[in-house]
């Protein structure tokens, strides 16, 4: 018998073994035991490649945005105009928020413990991450998955045991409660998939703009609350519809390599609640 | 045969990892586009295509890129690989029925 390209091999066999194989992969323990050796052996050649795309994305960015440099140039020298002067304002305001913050507590690092991980995948069709973190490292289902500037990625969807998949905030079957602008609009943003998300729910008699800041809340319990998800992208007010809605411009940069994952202290903290703060420690 | 088995296992495996791991980068390439298509889906096609009528190389190509594609995928171990086998049923079964292909395999 030649196998296993033979046409002596006989179809129905070939078939039972494959759907057999099939049927023990689809076994919890099995599944992870199998993805978690595979994804282990070929991690080392993954991790390089994904920052050597990364790298070539970056490059080929920078060469597109050359055509607009002129524009892009005025306008920038416009915003560092305005930013020159936000930032002298902003100066007194950090003070303050200093002095807030070593009164409260609210530093993410001592609410959480961050563990640093590498980007090693992504599934062809959803948006869905694997990381180089799994259970071997406490990494559990649920988790919040963030960047350095405490940008939202996403929550651990399943975890192996060095390994585990982040399912991204611009999954389809992801949806949260987030505040929006100046005057912390409580609204939902909902995964529209192809990493774009959309913002829902935004009352009729509240202001929605374009660049508005995007932050978690802690109604939904997914996200601790004062995490960046990103910006108003365009703001959709159909006169038919009862609430205002409009696109999301993610802030987590796709092209990186590296995400921490978010594993809360106290259970005060996994439920969404940032630092509950003195007041809750008499 | 088992030659262009070996380079069609080898370019599916690469495509693969490819997959997985450069397209993200690029809206088109990640998958993003028609959320379908993808590198190995294409290759798939291909030599479901272009094999001479009667080869096999199509199905057993199938099976090996929905693996590799399930590898890195959150819905249940197998779902490509019968996305796959479709596909390479319908271009055998029914395009290759009424077209005329040529074969270079």
């Amino acid at each position: 018998m030649r196998f296993p390209f033979s046409r002596d091999v006989g179809p129905l066999f070939v078939l039972a073994v494959g759907a057999a194989l099939i049927l023990v992969l689809n076994v919890p323990v099995a599944n992870s035991w199998f993805k978690n050796a595979v994804y282990g052996a070929l991690a080392p050649v993954q991790r390089n490649i994904w920052a050597g795309g990364a790298r070539v994305s970056a490059f080929i960015d920078s060469i597109s945005s050359m055509s607009s440099a002129s524009a892009e140039n005025e306008r920038l020298r416009r915003q560092v105009n305005d930013l020159t002067v936000k930032t002298a304002q902003l100066g007194e305001l950090k003070k303050e928020n200093d002095f807030l913050r070593q009164g409260l507590n609210l530093e993410l690092d001592k609410d959480f413990d961050l563990k640093l991980a590498g980007i090693i995948g992504k599934d062809a069709s959803r948006d869905v991450l694997i990381i180089d973190k799994g259970s071997n490292d406490l990494v559990e289902a649920g988790m919040p998955v963030i960047t350095a500037e405490k940008a939202v990625v996403g929550k651990i969807s399943k975890v192996y045991a060095d390994f585990a998949e982040v399912a991204l905030i611009t999954g389809r079957d992801f949806s949260f409660d987030v505040k929006v602008g100046d005057d912390a609009v409580d609204c939902l943003v909902k995964g529209r998939g192809g990493l774009s998300a959309a913002i829902d729910l935004v009352p009729k008699d509240k202001k929605l703009e374009a660049g508005a800041a995007v932050i978690t809340s802690p109604l939904g319990g997914i996200f601790p609350a004062g995490l960046l998800v990103g910006t108003v992208g365009d703001v959709d007010t159909n006169d038919v519809e009862m609430f205002q809605s409009g696109s999301v411009v993610p802030a987590f940069d796709f092209n990186g390599e590296k995400v921490f994952v978010a594993n809360a202290k106290s259970p005060a903290v996994s439920k969404g609640n940032l630092n509950p703060g003195p007041q809750n420690e008499k | 045969m088992n030659k262009k088995a070996a380079i069609i296992i080898a370019i599916l495996g690469i495509f693969g990892i490819i997959q997985a791991s450069i397209a993200p980068h690029f809206l088109f390439l990640g998958g993003t586009w028609l959320g379908w298509l993808n590198l190995v889906d294409a290759a798939v096609a291909a030599v479901a295509l272009f094999e001479k009528r009667g080869n096999r190389l199509g199905w057993w190509a199938a099976a090996w890129g929905g693996v590799l594609l399930d590898l890195y995928s959150g819905r249940f171990f197998g779902f490509w690989i019968i996305i796959l086998l479709g596909i390479v049923a319908f271009i055998k079964l029914i395009i290759k029925k009424y077209v005329r292909i040529p074969s270079y395999w």
